[in-house]
């Protein structure tokens, strides 16, 4: 169960389940107190024990992860991605930020694209980072 | 806020499933949305002008969910 950030007022319905969110002053707070913290991605801080992870290759992955996410996607691209794993439907996000469907989900599709792109240049398969950090 | 691992997970699915081959966004999937529902509804081959609709439909769940709903109600109507 993705953990649904809280937001002053609103119900954001995240497949399916209807979830009420009260708290945070604003959206953007709410799901990034600052931007995106790549550190995150570190296996160690993400709560996964680097022990865990089968290879150097698998902590390789996962700092192209976050190098990619620092340097290749824009702020407004790394809030969208930021707020969509937060459990924000496209449409959830469009309505905090007054915009529109349209506008927020070409942010998260072009943030996909260079993270796919970034990591097929790196060298990386998806099953790479995977099974780097199943 | 910390990402977790399921969140991680989702990320790298994201990545993983991303197509760039997806060029027209929510909004040019609405404007073709009917055109390629009543072709799935009669069992057509989808022309291959519009299978951009379906690239953008696997997706994009927003999307999904309303071209589910037209479908449903253009069953309806038909029954």
């Amino acid at each position: 169960m993705v953990a649904v950030p809280p937001f002053a007022g609103g119900i954001v319905i995240v497949g399916g389940v209807t979830r009420d969110i009260v708290g945070a002053e604003t959206f953007a707070d709410a799901v990034s107190p600052s931007p995106f913290d790549t550190e995150d991605f570190l296996p160690a801080k993400a709560g996964i024990s680097e022990k865990r992870l089968p290879s150097k290759n698998g902590r390789v992955a996962a700092l192209e992860f976050q190098r990619l996410i620092e340097s290749a996607l824009t702020e407004k691209q790394r809030l969208v991605v930021r707020s969509f794993l937060s459990g924000y439907s496209t449409d959830g996000i469009a309505e905090q930020t007054e915009t529109n469907r349209n506008a927020v989900y070409k942010l998260l599709h072009d943030a996909r694209v260079k993270l796919k792109t970034g990591f097929a240049e790196a060298g990386f398969s998806a099953d790479d980072v995977t099974m780097a950090l199943a | 806020m910390k990402l977790d691992a399921k969140q991680i997970a989702e990320l790298i699915q994201l990545t993983a499933t991303a197509r760039s081959e997806d060029t027209i966004g929510c909004n040019g999937c609405f404007e073709l949305m009917d055109q390629f529902a009543q072709a799935e509804l009669e069992g057509r081959d989808v022309p291959e002008a519009l299978e951009v609709v379906r690239v953008h439909l696997e997706q994009c769940k927003c999307c999904r969910d309303e071209y589910d709903a037209l479908l449903t109600a253009l069953r309806e109507i038909e029954a």
